[in-house]
């Protein structure tokens, strides 16, 4: 059976689950398998994944927006899939700049192009077969004869990946305020590394009195802040907001839509391992002269519009949405209401 | 208390299908790696075959990949001349385009390579026709797709043979505005290099 979440993806990515990294000192150790990809290579190649996480991390932030005036108290769990568009199955990779002389090397892929430098499309973490550059070196005096032949990670042709999963304490206040807050911390090479969420839905109708004496509808305010860390390696942070409305209906369905923006942003740093052979013998300056990984994390998400349905069974209610976004995503859940008074 | 039972029974497949359904995920890690190997002749005589091994265990990759494989290709096979140096009229003459202008066309009539993992069995990776030096000299435009049918072969002994021989036939070759090699005869070349890039494709279990 294929189960994969993000969840257990980001344990697998942080905590060595396939041995990407190995624990040795505080620092985060990325070992073998990408030790020949530069910061930059890695920022391409792992940013469509960066864009699952955050969408994830800003799904399940709502369902409907007549937040009442008591106080609740709540669990839900929530999950979904985000489908991955093709645009996303590539990344622009860098090549050495010393591939742009051919009076030091020359280069060719397999499709029969000659005079490969600057960059050439690669796959991401999400896509295909990768290309290899073939590169002769038209000397030996060191570092032209370093550039030779590069092959690059392929990508696992992934067309739809499950989300980040959600399991959210969630407390109502007399105020029509809805704070919903997630936490877990793992440790991550002997260090930990510590995610939360704070996500705070305010409902706005009510105050201006904006649908009259009408209590199906609402509409309401929504933030969220997220933060995954580990020190040092990880400093990542993630925010949306936007407006979301709700309409209920007699038969205890509800319908809500949203606009929300959204973004992410922070930092990567690990060390890259391998033997000083095996590092040195690359055509990439970076390789040769440094082992620190270091990139900004990204994601090509800004914004979403979603439309959603809610539906509520006694303590149960179950929803579920679909969002246009960068990714377009899926997401449902259930929340068990504890108490309302 | 039906509808609940319903409405949770609706949850828990969706949950499920979510858990366990479409996603085609990173079970496994693919990465392609190139294994650059060269073969230096002096005073070989040519027509001849040459055998070079190559233990993938050497490669630091492999080794620390190599009990969660997967799935194993050969994928291109590249092919280019690094050095010459013939004889012409009983004097060494090293071949080098940027300076010789009496170089133009020293070929072998074809140079083939194969593999073999036992000795017994050889599978073709690729064959070069009309191979002139001025075209195969320090460049990379040469690369041949190992055949669908070659790769499947391989792939199954590449699995459980780490180490492997790859075996290099070089036909007559031909100088131009020269008596040797005009006949089918042997003769005798002082240094010859060449250097290969064969790309693998590794898929490993995570």
């Amino acid at each position: 059976m294929k189960k994969y979440n993000l969840l257990l993806l980001l344990t697998f990515i942080f905590a060595s689950g396939f041995q990407l990294f190995a624990a040795e000192s505080d620092n985060i150790e990325i070992s073998k398998n990408f030790t020949l990809m530069t910061s930059k290579q890695m920022q391409g190649y792992f940013k469509p994944l960066f864009t699952t996480i955050e969408q994830g991390l800003n799904s399940n932030l709502f369902t409907h927006a007549t937040y009442e005036k008591k106080w609740s108290i709540a669990f839900n769990i929530s999950g979904g899939f985000n489908f991955i568009p093709g645009s996303q199955d590539t990344y622009t990779a860098e090549l050495p700049a010393a591939f742009a002389d051919e009076s030091k090397v020359l280069t060719s892929t397999p499709d029969g192009t000659r005079h490969v430098y600057g960059t050439i499309e690669q796959p991401t973490v999400f896509g295909g077969s990768s290309t290899t550059v073939f590169a002769t070196p038209q000397n030996y005096n060191y570092p032209d004869s370093m550039n030779k032949s590069l092959s690059f990670v392929e990508g696992n042709d992934i067309g739809t990946m499950l989300n980040m999963p959600a399991a959210q304490f969630i407390i109502g206040f007399p105020t029509q305020t809805q704070l919903r807050v997630r936490f877990f911390s793992l440790p991550l090479q002997e260090v930990s590394m510590t995610y939360y969420s704070l996500i705070l839905n305010q409902r706005l109708d009510d105050f201006v009195h904006l649908f009259g004496v009408d209590t199906t509808m609402g509409l309401a305010l929504h933030g969220a802040y997220h933060s995954i860390s580990r020190d040092p390696g990880i400093d990542i942070s993630s925010w949306a907001v936007g407006l979301h409305y709700s309409k209920m209906f007699e038969f205890g369905l509800t319908a809500y839509t949203a606009l929300q923006f959204e973004g992410m942003s922070g930092e990567f740093q690990a060390i890259r391992t391998g033997s000083a052979a095996e590092i040195l013998d690359t055509p990439y300056e970076e390789l040769r002269n440094s082992t620190l990984i270091k990139f900004d994390v990204e994601s090509f998400n800004s914004a979403r519009f979603l439309l959603g349905a809610t539906y509520k069974l006694g303590f149960l209610e179950l929803n579920t949405d679909f969002a246009i976004a960068s990714q377009p995503t899926w997401n449902f859940g259930f929340t068990f209401w504890f108490g309302q008074w | 208390m039906k509808k609940i039972y319903t409405a949770i029974a609706v949850v828990m497949a969706m949950f499920a299908l979510w858990a366990c359904g479409s996603v085609d995920s990173l079970e496994t890690f693919t990465f392609q790696y190139t294994v650059n190997f060269e073969d230096e002749r002096f005073n070989e005589w040519v027509p001849s075959i040459s055998y070079d091994v190559t233990n993938l265990n050497d490669y630091e990759e492999y080794r620390d990949n190599k009990d969660k494989i997967k799935k194993s290709e050969i994928l291109h096979f590249n092919f280019w001349i690094d050095s010459l140096v013939y004889d012409k009229n009983g004097s060494k003459v090293v071949f080098d385009p940027t300076k010789n202008i009496d170089n133009k066309a020293i070929s072998f009539e074809y140079v083939k390579f194969s593999i073999t993992f036992d000795n017994l069995e050889y599978f073709e990776l690729a064959t070069f026709e009309n191979v002139d030096i001025r075209e195969y000299y320090r460049n990379p435009f040469h690369i041949d797709e190992i055949p669908v049918a070659t790769r499947e072969k391989v792939m199954e002994k590449l699995k459980t043979n780490p180490i492997f021989s790859t075996r290099s036939e070089y036909s007559i070759i031909h100088i131009e505005n020269s008596s040797v090699g005009s006949e089918n005869d042997s003769i005798r070349v002082p240094y010859f290099k060449y250097k290969t890039d064969l790309v693998l494709r590794f898929e490993v279990e995570l």
